[in-house]
């Protein structure tokens, strides 16, 4: 059994380059390790980020990316991307251990457009190659942030929504959405609204739902450790054509319901879903505390939600800011570098990308609780 | 190679034997979309007409083989897409561009 072996103690420090694209951010990352304490009982020193680079592809309001239009982003700087990042951090190719990259998962095209940058890096280098499954890069860059050791993650980005709980040697998968990603269903109803995708669609949402002041009620679609996400986004786009076409909506008070109120109502609705889900995973497991990572993580409005509900139960809700939560180099070469330091290697044969990657099928030989 | 009616052969000179079989690898592990009606095939060769020990594999030959004008087309420019990131890598990138 791996759980019981020793990890493997390096005795020096360890870097690696990351490249993320599974999206339509680029990101490229460079990450160092210090090598674990001699006594087992003294933590390992924090890991340091040495670069952390994006470039986000951004469409004109009411436009989704497509993958043919992402690839291309990302063919055109990832090369510029990994020079900036060497120059950030100062080193040079010899520094570097090992160049790991996002095979799953995600749009088809963008990962494969990085997964050759990927591949030409590690071969030119001469360093191993070292594939991430994006959401463990994800929980494992939150941890390392946060120190939160064995949190309940909830993962909501832009493609994934998640309940997820570690347990011998996998980080399993409680809850998840039926359909659509709570990202997903942010970013499409900014489309309906014709809010800007700039800096990101979801982020101008949780600004005018600031301003909102009224609540429209909408479906709420728990279903066990589920949700479900369509449905409420079918009808919210329905209230929003309805006030669009001259047909107003007025709320208990007599006034006129805004895009305000509606970005309002729908961050309160499906916040408050995804905030009970989490609490039940907590019950679950007997776990006190919250991890949330992925883009939409970065709402704050999600985080105090999150937190009263964390705080009742006498835990604590760990949150990171927009560098780590959404989509990142950093990450991926961290979550490639704890790989690495256990072994694992990916060949070239076996680094053609998946669409569909899932959480739980990585097994986690660096954790031995 | 000739299962369809639609053929395309390129050959892609780099300077080195070793920035042809980076090239190579790079590109061939990705499987193609729709095998039944594109197939691309890579091989790396000697450059045509000389045998000096500067030209040996630094050629990458990449031979199409596509069911239709347009499949050949979209095939084709996927290959040319990937390949301008690695030749984007190789001058960049490499230890002698840094």
């Amino acid at each position: 059994m791996p759980s019981k072996q020793e990890l493997p103690i390096l005795c020096r420090p360890t870097v690696a380059l990351g490249l993320e694209g599974s999206a339509n951010k680029l990101g490229v990352g460079i990450i160092r390790h210090f090598p674990r304490p001699a006594s087992k009982s003294d933590a390992r020193p924090p890991a340091q980020v040495l670069a952390n680079i994006r470039h986000t592809y951004i469409t004109p309001p009411g436009e989704g990316f497509l993958p043919r239009d992402t690839a291309k982003h990302h063919r055109s700087f990832v090369v510029k991307l990994v020079k900036d990042a060497l120059k950030t951090s100062g080193l040079t190719p010899d520094d570097i251990d090992c160049v790991s990259f996002t095979q799953g998962p995600g749009m088809g095209a963008p990962l494969q457009s990085v997964a050759i940058a990927a591949r030409t890096i590690s071969m030119m280098w001469d360093k191993p190659l070292v594939g991430v499954n994006h959401c463990i890069g994800h929980i494992e860059m939150g941890r390392e942030i946060t120190g939160a050791n064995n949190p309940v993650v909830l993962y909501v980005s832009g493609g994934n929504t998640q309940v997820i709980a570690y347990s011998h040697q996998r980080y399993r998968i409680f809850g998840e959405t039926l359909d659509i990603a709570v990202g997903n269903c942010l970013d499409r109803f900014a489309r309906t609204l014709q809010i800007p995708n700039d800096p990101s669609p979801g982020f101008n949402i949780e600004l005018l739902a600031k301003k909102g002041k009224h609540y429209v009620e909408l479906p709420y679609t728990v279903k066990g450790m589920d949700v479900s996400m369509s449905g409420i986004l079918a009808y919210i786009d329905g209230v929003a054509n309805d006030i669009f076409s001259g047909n107003p909506r007025y709320a208990e008070d007599g006034e006129i319901i805004t895009n305000e109120d509606l970005c309002f109502s729908l961050q309160e609705t499906i916040f408050a879903m995804l905030v009970e889900i989490t609490e039940r995973a907590m019950a679950h497991v007997g776990s006190q505390q919250v991890l949330i990572v992925g883009g939409v993580g970065c709402n704050e409005r999600l985080q105090e939600m999150m937190g009263i509900m964390a705080r009742d139960r006498g835990g604590a809700v760990y949150a990171t800011d927009e560098r780590f939560c959404i989509d990142n180099g950093i990450m991926i070469a961290h979550a490639g570098l704890l790989a690495y330091e256990t072994g694992f290697r990916t060949s070239l044969k076996d680094s053609v990308c998946t669409q569909r990657f899932r959480t739980d099928e990585v097994f986690i030989a660096w954790r031995d609780d | 190679m000739t299962k369809h009616d639609h053929h395309l052969k390129l050959t892609i000179p780099f300077s080195t034997s070793r920035q042809a079989q980076i090239a190579y690898n790079a590109i061939s592990p990705d499987p193609q979309l729709k095998p039944d009606q594109f197939t691309q095939v890579l091989s790396v060769s000697d450059a045509s007409g000389t045998s000096d020990e500067l030209s040996a594999g630094r050629i990458l030959v990449a031979e199409f083989d596509a069911a239709s004008e347009r499949v050949l087309r979209v095939g084709v420019n996927g290959f040319l897409e990937s390949l301008g990131v690695v030749v984007g890598c190789l001058r960049d990138l490499d230890y002698d561009a840094l």
